[in-house]
């Protein structure tokens, strides 16, 4: 899989109108949006436990725009710590957090400040209280090396500019023999660079 | 990898992501040691 992607942007300029997409999606769930929102999204074509989905406070579960299901890609156990890397308004997160139990840590990180304020008031709502979040982003994260047992993403490393340097960090963050559970697209082909440099591409 | 979705089914952006061969896919990785 390629892991890099020349762009012909400022790639913080990039950061900005993602931060911007999410931070719409956090206020709005329910608006206008080329992408799908939602619990309904999640469980019928992502496969996640609708009965799962309900113990989550709806504010999240409404913001969910995650691309697949890292939470299905392999067991997470009790007592374990799980860093979500996105972790938007946290869905993934609280459901990681209910498999760890109060013995565990869940540290979610976003870049977006509507998104982390979403995921920590349903985190204090639902009474996880092992669930942390900061800020940060995908290729520089507020972590420790070698913590993570588990390391969870969902539709997040293809917003970077560069895949190689998000994926170091992950590698960086997670212990020795540490997991990663990576929910993200994928593209057949090479792309022509118009669509490279289409920023609204990008940041959908 | 274990599984594949179309999390673009329905959306605006179907055609441009079928165009390209766009997928979500569910991948497991372990860290050595």
């Amino acid at each position: 899989m390629a892991t890099s992607c020349p762009i012909d942007f400022d790639a913080e300029q990039l950061r900005r109108e993602v931060a911007r997409m999410y931070e719409a999606v956090a206020r709005d769930p329910a608006g206008e949006f080329h992408f799908h929102r939602g619990p309904g999204y999640a469980a019928e074509l992502l496969g996640y436990d609708p009965a799962e989905l309900e113990a989550i406070p709806a504010a999240t579960t409404a913001a969910f725009a995650g691309v697949g299901n890292p939470i299905a890609v392999g067991p997470i156990a009790e007592g374990e710590l799980v860093v979500d890397v996105g972790c938007g308004a946290g869905m993934d997160l609280l459901l990681a957090a209910r498999r760890i139990g109060p013995a565990g840590r869940a540290i979610g990180v976003d870049m977006t400040a509507a998104m982390r304020e979403q995921a920590a008031a349903s985190a204090a709502r639902a009474g996880l209280d092992q669930v942390e979040i900061r800020a940060g982003d995908a290729q520089s994260l507020p972590v420790d090396d070698g913590i993570a047992d588990v390391v969870i993403s969902n539709g997040v490393i293809n917003l970077t500019t560069d895949k190689t340097e998000a994926l170091g960090e992950i590698h960086r963050v997670l212990r020795p023999g540490g997991r990663l559970h990576l929910a993200d697209i994928v593209v057949a082909s090479e792309l022509p660079q118009s669509v490279r440099d289409d920023i609204d591409l990008w940041a959908s | 990898m274990v599984a594949r979705f179309d999390p673009f089914l329905g959306t605006a952006k179907e055609k441009v992501t079928r165009k390209f061969g766009v997928t979500g896919v569910n991948v497991f990785a372990r860290k050595p040691g």
